[in-house]
C-alpha cells in the first residue's frame, strides 16, 4: 500500500511535538503526522481522517475522563499513546493502548508505534498480502452499488457498527476510502460488473 | 532568497500564490517579505511549511496577517482550477482516447465528481468564510466597528472543512495499483506526477487552514466577543 500512516500527536511543547514529528519522520516509514492542541481538536482531526494512533500527552485529558472514553469511542482501530514526562495516576494510564517516555530512544518509540500495527491488525506488509474476507466482499458489492450503511445492514441482517468495522477493513486492506474509489476498485477486481446504479 | 528557491523548487509555488514575482535579484527572505508587504514571520512559516510539511506553527500571529493568508488561499484555488485541474483533466481524456477499458472512464467520472466537489468547497471558501474573516478584521482594525456579525463562526467552517485530499490519494493507488491500462503508460506517469505535485501543495494549503487560519481566526472571534 502506498499511503502513509497517519499519526496524530497532542504534546503543547512545540519542543517535544517538533522531537517526536522528527524521530518519525526520520524513521524511514510513511508517516503523516498530524499535531492537535486539544483533545477537542483530536477529536475533529479524527472525523477528517482515520489514524493509526494518537500520541497524547496525559496532562491534556487528566480530570476529564468522559473525553478520554469519548476518544477511544470515536477511533476503534486507533491506539492511544500517553507520552510521558511527568507523573500520572495508573488508572488515567490504564486507559491508554501503550506509553512511551521521553528518554526513550527512537528506535524504541517506532518499536511501540509498529508494535501495535503488528498485534492490532493491519501492517503494511500485511495489507498487501490481504484477501477481503467473503463478508467484505458483500459489503463492497453493496457500497459500489450505492447502498447507504444502514441499507447494508439491513440486507446483510447485521448492525450498522459491523459495517462500519467492515468498511474501515476494506479501507485499510485496499488504501482507498472514498465510495466512489471502492466502486472503481470494485469493478477492476471483478466483484461487480459497471453498469449498476452505482457508479 | 534565490538559494532557498534552488534549494526546494516547490517554493516557487509559494511565491507565485502570494504574488511575488521573479526575478529576486539578491534579496533576502527579509527583504522579499518587506517589499511585498508580507510580514516577516508569516513569510518564514510559510517557507518552513513547504521544507517540512510536519514542522509545528507557531500561534502567536495577531490576526493582521490574515488579508496575506487569504490571498494565498485565494490564489492557490485559482492555481488549481485555472492549471492543475485542467492538465490533470487533459491527461484523463488522452488515457481514454488511447483506447483504454471501461476502468479510464470510470477514472475520468470520478475525476469529474473530485472536481465539482472541490469547486463547491472553494466557492464556499470564497463566499462564506473569507467574506465573514475579512469583516472580523476590519472590525478589529477599527474600520468596521458597526458592522454586525451573521451568527457565523469558524467553528462551522470546521465542521465543514471537507477533506479534499482523500479522493486524490484515491486516485494515486488506484493509478499504482489497481488499474491494468494497455495503451499510455507516459500518460500515466505525468497524471501520476501531477498529482503528486498536486497533493503536496494541497497538503500545505490544508496546513495553513488547519493550523494558522483557523485557530487564529478563533482567537479573533474571542477578542471581539470580550470587546461586545
Amino acid at each position: 500500500m502506498n499511503n502513509a500512516v497517519n499519526i496524530i500527536i497532542a504534546e503543547p511543547s512545540g519542543l517535544l511535538y517538533g522531537g517526536l514529528a522528527s524521530v518519525i519522520s526520520n524513521s524511514g516509514g510513511r508517516f503523516s503526522v498530524f499535531r492537535a492542541y486539544s483533545a477537542e481538536e483530536i477529536l475533529r482531526l479524527l472525523t477528517l481522517r482515520a489514524a493509526e494512533a494518537v500520541i497524547l500527552n496525559p496532562g491534556l485529558v487528566q480530570g476529564n475522563p468522559r473525553i478520554m472514553q469519548t476518544i477511544k469511542g470515536s477511533c476503534q482501530g486507533t491506539r492511544l499513546i500517553a507520552l510521558l514526562y511527568a507523573f500520572y495516576d495508573e488508572s488515567l494510564l490504564s486507559l491508554f493502548d501503550d506509553r512511551i517516555t521521553i528518554n526513550d530512544p527512537p528506535e524504541r518509540i517506532m518499536a511501540v508505534l509498529k508494535g501495535g500495527s503488528a498485534s492490532g491488525g493491519k501492517t503494511d506488509a500485511d495489507s498487501v498480502n490481504a484477501s477481503l474476507s467473503d463478508r467484505e466482499i458483500d459489503v463492497l458489492r453493496l457500497l459500489a452499488s450505492g447502498k447507504a450503511t444502514k441499507e447494508i445492514a439491513e440486507a446483510l441482517h447485521i448492525s450498522t457498527s459491523t459495517v462500519i468495522t467492515h468498511r474501515k477493513n476494506l479501507s485499510a486492506k485496499t488504501g482507498i476510502r472514498s465510495v466512489s474509489g471502492l466502486a472503481i476498485y470494485a469493478v477492476v477486481k471483478k466483484y461487480i460488473i459497471p453498469g449498476g446504479t452505482g457508479f | 532568497m534565490s538559494e532557498a528557491v534552488s534549494e526546494n523548487p516547490f517554493l516557487l509555488l509559494l511565491l507565485e500564490h502570494l504574488g511575488i514575482e521573479l526575478p529576486l535579484q539578491e534579496k533576502s527572505v527579509s527583504e522579499v517579505a518587506s517589499m511585498n508587504g508580507i510580514d516577516r514571520e508569516l513569510f518564514l512559516t510559510f517557507i518552513r511549511l513547504y521544507g517540512d510539511l510536519n514542522c509545528s506553527v507557531d500561534n502567536s500571529f495577531t490576526g493582521e496577517e490574515v488579508p496575506t493568508i487569504l490571498l494565498y488561499l485565494r490564489n492557490s484555488h485559482g492555481y488549481y482550477t485555472d492549471e492543475v485541474y485542467p492538465g490533470i483533466r487533459e491527461i484523463i481524456l488522452g488515457l481514454n482516447r488511447a483506447g483504454n477499458s471501461k476502468e479510464t472512464a470510470m477514472i475520468e467520472k470520478f475525476f469529474m465528481q473530485y472536481l465539482s466537489e472541490v469547486k463547491n468547497h472553494f466557492e464556499y471558501e470564497e463566499k462564506t468564510v473569507f467574506p465573514y474573516i475579512l469583516q472580523l478584521h476590519a472590525t478589529l482594525s477599527g474600520k468596521d466597528l458597526k458592522e454586525e456579525f451573521t451568527g457565523y463562526s469558524v467553528a462551522e467552517y470546521k465542521d465543514h472543512h471537507d477533506d479534499i485530499e482523500e479522493k486524490l490519494y484515491d486516485l494515486k493507488s488506484l493509478l499504482i495499483e489497481y488499474l491494468p491500462m494497455k495503451e499510455g503508460k507516459q500518460m500515466r506517469r505525468m497524471l501520476l506526477l501531477k498529482l503528486y505535485e498536486l497533493e503536496h501543495d494541497i497538503r500545505i494549503h490544508s496546513r495553513i487552514e488547519d493550523y494558522l487560519l483557523i485557530p487564529l481566526v478563533a482567537s479573533m472571534e474571542a477578542r471581539i466577543k470580550n470587546m461586545r
